[in-house]
């Protein structure tokens, strides 16, 4: 059974050394915030092993190894969860964590080939890496022409597969960057929601309606280039079609920006050459970029906040994170804006405030429901216990290959030159088993991912993710002993209690209990014929576990 | 993470209290779906007696209802085709629907419906949902509210199938508030998802040795949690292996050459036919979609095609459910997201319109050779009383024997209708 | 009529005469007497325009009822009296359209099972042929009474008859780019034909078809028309002739519009009436709504049009005149509420009607110049 403790002196000495600074730390006023409102008892604080296997899911995108845990576990400093937080943050896993986290989150696991997948992980991942300031991601990525190298990829959240047409794109722009799903007021105003207008909506669109793909012919670059924007755009409601009525680009809340009228021919600053696009005078897009993401806009603060907290609290304190309106209020409105506030201050330092989230309680908190609290007494939106959040197909990926110790001879195993691996090949058994990491991550994505264009922000588990953990060969080769994976280790293990404390900590990263120690011991006795097999069999039943499933 | 619990009667306090029960005392995945001691108790006793069982048959895109259902031959938009006399007296329906005429004693029709939405995007969900009144939150499509309240039966297989072309997966965004285990498995082209084979090197006892200790991992890890996440994901598992139990309803191989011949080697002849043996299997709900009858050009020839190839397999089944003696407990539904315009379009094809429309169901809890309303000489308005989508779903609950006057559903706490309260059930069809 | 033959100037072609009806219309032709234009409604009445009526404001019209359904396909016999229709439900009759009202000779209700989708008859006027949705082809004597052979083969609907100039040969076209020959004596099918290229399989529906057959005057080309890469949901799909060389049974060449790629791409226009004139050139006709038609002209030996004209509203079907110089085309125009169907929201049962129907008269010469200092 976890162990319920009581909370490391660290927190009141991070208090003692935030009371220099004017503001309280951000943790605290998290924790006040979630006390506040909890409406019931709160959960104790999380394990050891509860918290570690969190905060390395969250921050470094995969459980620890077991000699990890076991490091850290028999660590006797009272601050060692803060050391961890920092040392996540520091490594170099934080900021693939944060690029696949944030890929799935902005794409929706949209494919393209305007820009490769890879060179916008890497524009994704470096941008983490150096912690570059989210308002400034953001813009990138609002504003990017693909003219400049390095921002270049960044044009692949508008120029990937299903997001061809300006109208999803004014659509994702709002729900991903606003909060907002704006999708009915494309042709009336929102019929449940008061404040998603179809002016907000063609206000939004006017940023992008004269934005366009275009490929330079010598180079076969994609260009998302802005053209000369003829003037405001004309709209009116299917419901009152004669009231015809007309918007430049504005955002939600925000004054309309003129569309300036250039003479016939004077619209262009810089005329295209070499295949490069021409530059118009009035490029709105690029107001969007600015304006958008600018700490005078409470909905882009708040949006951005609320999905971080989404990431690491396993629920937004607006959610559904798309539906930010008056009818649909935020669990702890003043928190919100407190977070939207400090993030702006901070300049938008995205590894400051998901170091903050982890420090706090109520990120730390037991997911066990605190004593005589009953689940439906207890909804996630209190926080009263740590909500349990799936993992992604890439934490599960990363997951499965640490547990299973096979990782690393992955990771040294040759590059596929021009993979032709896909998913439907690869099922219908017209080719062999993925032979890299990239294979591996695709057909793992193929199966616990979303379809492109859904997000995955609840657990969903399917009978097509269960029916793959059952009969999966390549899931079943992990499980064969190879090379010190972790079969070939156990089986080295005459001990049943070392194999049931190596299994444990390497796969679930906490130790067995007695009842855990016996259940193996049994299994090993009762398949002592074939132990291999059945070591690879308890193995597989901790992999299939919902606590392995899941962030707990 | 949304978290969701069971669909409560009246009396909420003594829902919860079963419901806690059974999922305390049973703890195995079976009991997750154990719904049938959880809804309004007074009729658990009926369900037990007879499964209950649907056929939801989805034109998506929208068929015509003067093709088919509502022909206005000889009128000014009534389009080339006869109407045909049917196995109802006095009931006549579109020239292109023939084998089904023959089949109307055991349909009713439905013929003033009159809904709000007029394209597919606004139109394809909330009809599925029963356009409920919006209060913030997602509605069940009908399949993952019948899996709800009927569970999977006798047969343990999972209770809300849909057979559609293209691809497979599971469609968990079906199930709304209720909660992804309730999304439908989509079964690409009626075939059965991806590694449905064990691999041989698992023996059976290594396999059940190897679930058993996953269960109680699982069992362990619930107890003092939120536990919803848990039971799904033990449910995926339990309705995983259940499935390859029954790899046999996919295989080809088990088909007779005379059914073949009869439901036609079509795509949606196959998959009407693929459907009858989930039924059969004891499938609780069962969707098959049928795509492209969004006719903007060319409506006439195209529904020629189109109703052609629905024709026969319906007519087939229909036949089939009827000699097994399915039809006592299976209802049967065709539906469109809605109707097409009566003015015949410059592209010679027929719009969207909402105004007028018509549907078909029968089967169990259903009058059978029933007509329900109608419409006017050019079929252009309803003349007399209209339904809206809310009554077609008060009217299929009660067909499967739950009553959304009496029952409703607990979302977190929050009460919430199974169908728009402002409609109620058509009662010329309830029995 | 002018005895002296014309020579048509299609660079020319102006709209010289508008006649309309208040359903949408399917078909026309002209009389061979050149005298008359007739057409067929979605109403099922049988029009008829005395065109030596020179006061065009006098509406010379006669309809003539009887049918049901849609009367989709009309035929003249060469004796200059007798007119043949028939209707989606399977009435076939046969008039005498010179009277002061087309009086009925015969008819035959049930002649097919539904949808007559097309009649020809024999150049020698001794035969008709039907074909439609039943998949049946027939020919009967011209006198009416029973059919004289029952050809099957077709196994989707049939959309389109012609027989060749010689009288031999029979062909008939289906939905799915079968063109069948069939020997006129017997009735045995001599041979198939390809129009494939017409054959638009959009998933699971089949769309588009043989929509016509038009021999050249010399027997030597069979052009059949309809539309290549047709969608429906997104309306869409690109204008095509198959013209065959009938000796070989080749296929010659695909007939375009201009630059149909870019002009026709969401339109979903259809080659939907077909002629060669005696000159040796062939005349389309296609289109929807008010603004998406065309009229084509074509060279046999090049794919693109010699000349076209368009935008013009869409054509259901096209026909010459005896004369050689005119032509006749068949469109619908906006009426009511919802230029293009519209679904009737919030408008009143007076607002929401249907179509109206135009025959619309062209002519292949100059157009008159206006009078001096008018």
């Amino acid at each position: 059974m976890p162990m319920r403790r009581v909370f490391p002196t660290i927190c009141v000495l991070l208090a003692a050394t935030g009371a220099i600074a004017a503001e309280p730390l951000l943790h605290r006023q998290i924790d006040r915030a979630v006390a506040k409102r909890a409406g019931g008892p709160l959960a104790g604080p999380a394990s050891d092993a509860e918290f570690m296997r969190r905060v390395y899911l969250d921050l470094s995108g995969t459980i620890p190894t077991s000699a990890e845990a076991r490091s850290f576990l028999a660590d006797k400093n009272s601050a060692k969860r803060q050391k961890l937080v920092d040392r996540l943050l520091a490594g170099p896993n934080y900021a693939r964590r944060m690029q696949e986290a944030l890929s799935v989150m902005l794409l929706e696991r949209r494919v393209g080939k305007n820009v490769s997948a890879k060179s916008w992980e890497k524009y994704l991942r470096n941008s983490f890496a150096k912690n570059k300031p989210w308002d400034r991601l953001a813009g990138e990525i609002l504003s990017g022409e693909g003219r400049s190298e390095p921002s270049q990829p960044a044009i692949k959240f508008f120029v990937v597969g299903g997001r061809t047409d300006q109208h999803q794109m004014t659509r994702d722009v709002a729900r991903l960057f606003l909060g907002m799903d704006v999708q009915c007021a494309q042709c009336h105003d929102h019929p449940s929601i008061d404040e998603y207008t179809q002016a907000d909506y063609f206000g939004l669109l006017a940023y992008l309606t004269s934005s366009k793909v275009k490929k330079n012919p010598k180079t076969q670059l994609a260009y998302f280039v802005e053209t000369p924007l003829a003037g405001p755009l004309d709209f009116a409601s299917v419901f009152s079609p004669e009231d015809k009525r007309k918007t430049g680009p504005r955002l939600p809340g925000k004054k309309e920006i003129a569309v300036p009228t250039f003479e016939k021919g004077k619209e262009i600053d810089q005329p295209a050459k070499d295949g490069v696009p021409a530059v118009p005078k009035f490029r709105p897009r690029t107001l969007l970029s600015e304006q958008l993401t600018s700490a005078g806009n409470e909905r882009f603060k708040r949006n951005s906040v609320n999905r971080f907290w989404y990431l690491m609290m396993g629920r937004g304190l607006v959610h559904p994170l798309d539906l930010m309106h008056k009818g649909n209020p935020p669990s702890h409105p003043k928190l919100l804006g407190q977070l939207a506030d400090r993030f702006a201050k901070q300049k938008f330092d995205v590894k400051w405030l998901l170091r903050e989230m982890a420090l706090s309680e109520t990120y730390q908190r037991s997911g066990l429901l605190p004593k005589g609290v009953r689940a439906e007494d207890a909804p996630a939106e209190r926080y009263q216990a740590a909500i349990a959040k799936p993992l992604s197909a890439e934490q599960l990926t990363w997951s499965l290959l640490q547990a299973t110790g096979n990782l690393d001879a992955l990771m040294k195993a040759a590059e596929v030159k021009d993979s032709k691996f896909t998913f439907k090949d690869y099922i219908n058994g017209r080719i062999p088993l993925p032979a890299d990491i990239a294979e591996t991550m695709l057909l793992m994505t193929s199966v616990f991912g979303n379809p492109p264009g859904e997000a995955e922000v609840d657990f969903a588990p399917a009978v097509g993710h269960s029916l793959y953990l059952l009969n999966e060969p390549l899931l079943q080769s992990w499980l064969k002993p190879k090379g010190g994976n972790l079969v070939d280790r156990l089986g080295k293990l005459k001990e049943p209690a070392k194999v049931a404390e190596e299994l444990y900590l390497s796969v679930l990263t906490r130790l067995p209990n007695d009842e855990e120690n016996t259940e193996v011991a049994e299994y090993l006795k009762r398949f002592e014929k074939r132990r291999s097999e059945a070591i690879g069999e308890l193995a597989w039943a901790l992999l299939a576990s919902a606590e392995f499933r899941l962030n707990h | 993470m949304t978290h969701h619990y069971q669909c409560n009667g009246p009396d909420h306090t003594l829902s919860r209290r079963r419901m806690l029960g059974a999922l305390a005392g049973g703890g195995v995945a079976a009991s997750t779906l154990g719904i049938d001691g959880l809804l309004r108790p007074a009729v658990a006793e009926d369900m037990k007696s007879k499964q209950r069982q649907v056929l939801f048959i989805w034109l998506d895109g929208a068929m015509s209802q003067l093709e088919s259902w509502d022909p206005k031959p000889h009128t000014e938009f009534g389009g080339p085709f006869r109407a045909i006399p049917t196995s109802v007296p006095g009931l006549r329906i579109s020239e292109l629907l023939p084998h089904t005429a023959k089949q109307m004693h055991r349909l009713s029709l439905v013929r003033n419906l009159h809904t709000v939405f007029e394209d597919h995007s606004r139109a394809v969900k909330p009809i599925q949902r029963g356009d409920p009144k919006n209060r913030g939150v997602t509605y069940p499509f009908l399949g993952s509210a019948v899996a709800k309240f009927l569970g999977p039966g006798e047969s343990r297989l999972p209770p809300y199938l849909h057979i559609k072309p293209g691809s497979g997966g599971f469609h968990y965004q079906d199930a709304g508030f209720l909660g992804a285990r309730y999304g439908a498995i989509a079964l690409g082209d009626g075939k059965p998802p991806s590694h449905m084979t064990r691999p041989k090197s698992i023996t059976d006892e290594a396999d059940a040795a190897r679930n058993a200790l996953r269960q109680k991992l699982n069992q362990r890890f619930r107890k003092g949690r939120r536990e919803a996440e848990i039971d799904a994901y033990d449910y995926s598992f339990s309705s995983a292996q259940q499935l390859m139990k029954r790899k046999d309803l996919f295989d080809p191989s088990k088909l007779t050459a005379k059914d073949q011949e009869r439901y036609g080697t079509h795509q949606f002849g196959r998959h009407l036919l693929q459907a009858r043996r989930l039924l059969e299997a004891g499938v609780t709900f069962v969707k098959v979609t049928m795509y492209y009858w969004d006719t903007h050009a060319d409506n006439f020839n195209l529904h020629a095609d189109l109703l052609a190839q629905f024709d026969r397999p319906f007519a087939a089944i229909m036949d089939d459910l009827s000699d097994a003696g399915m039809l006592e407990h299976t209802t049967v539904i065709v539906l469109s997201e809605f109707g097409r315009t009566p003015k015949i379009s410059q592209k010679v094809g027929r719009d969207h319109f909402p105004e007028a429309w018509s549907m078909c169901m029968g089967g169990a809890g259903l009058a059978q050779g029933a007509v329900v309303g109608k419409t006017n000489a050019k079929g252009t308005w309803i003349e007399g009383e209209e339904y809206d989508i809310g009554h077609v779903f008060h009217t299929i609950f009660r067909a499967i024997g739950i009553d959304p006057a009496k029952t409703e559903y607990d979302n977190n706490g929050q009460p919430l209708p199974l169908a728009n309260e402002d409609c109620g059930p058509i009662k010329e069809l309830l029995v | 009529m002018a005895a002296v033959k014309q020579k048509p100037t299609p660079s020319e072609t102006h709209l010289s005469r508008s006649l309309k009806h208040e359903a949408q219309l399917t078909c026309c032709r002209f009389s061979p007497c050149g005298k008359f234009v007739v057409a067929g409604s979605y109403d099922g009445s049988l029009l008829r325009w005395d065109l030596s009526e020179k006061d065009a404001k006098k509406d010379s019209k006669t309809v003539s009822t009887g049918h049901h359904g849609w009367l989709e396909t009309l035929a003249f016999h060469p004796d200059k009296k007798r007119l043949y229709t028939a209707d989606s439900w399977g009435k076939l009759c046969c008039w005498d359209y010179t009277e002061a009202k087309p009086k009925l000779l015969w008819s035959n209700d049930a002649a097919h099972d539904g949808w007559i989708r097309t009649l020809a008859v024999s150049p020698d006027g001794k035969l008709l042929a039907t074909a439609g949705n039943d998949q049946i082809v027939r020919i009967w004597p011209a006198g009416g009474g029973k059919p004289l052979r029952e050809m099957t083969g077709h196994e989707r609907h049939v959309y389109s008859l012609a027989f060749a100039p010689d009288g031999k040969a029979l062909v008939s076209g289906d939905l799915v780019g079968r063109v069948l020959h069939w020997n006129t004596s017997d009735g045995k099918l001599v041979r198939e034909l390809d129009a494939k290229p017409l054959a638009n399989r959009v998933k699971i529906v089949d769309g588009g078809g043989v929509r016509n057959l038009a021999f050249s005057g010399d027997g030597r080309h069979l052009a059949c028309s309809g539309i290549t890469d047709f969608g429906t949901s997104v309306v869409k799909g690109f204008p095509g002739v198959v013209l065959l060389d009938w000796k070989s049974g080749k296929q010659t060449r695909l007939l375009r519009p201009k630059d149909y790629e870019t002009e026709y791409k969401t339109k979903g226009v259809f080659v939907e009436g077909l002629r060669f004139h005696r000159d040796g050139f062939l005349i389309g006709a296609g289109g929807n709504g008010e603004r998406e038609g065309a009229l084509w002209f074509w060279d046999p030996k090049k794919v693109d049009p010699t000349f076209q004209i368009n935008p013009l509203p869409g054509s259901r079907d096209l026909d010459i005149h005896p004369d050689g110089t005119r032509l006749a085309l068949v469109h619908f125009t906006a009426n009511g509420r919802g230029k293009n169907g519209g679904n009737g929201r919030k408008s009143t049962p007076e607002e929401y009607r249907c179509h109206h129907g135009i025959v619309a008269l062209y002519e292949m010469s100059p157009k008159p110049k206006a009078p001096a200092g008018g």
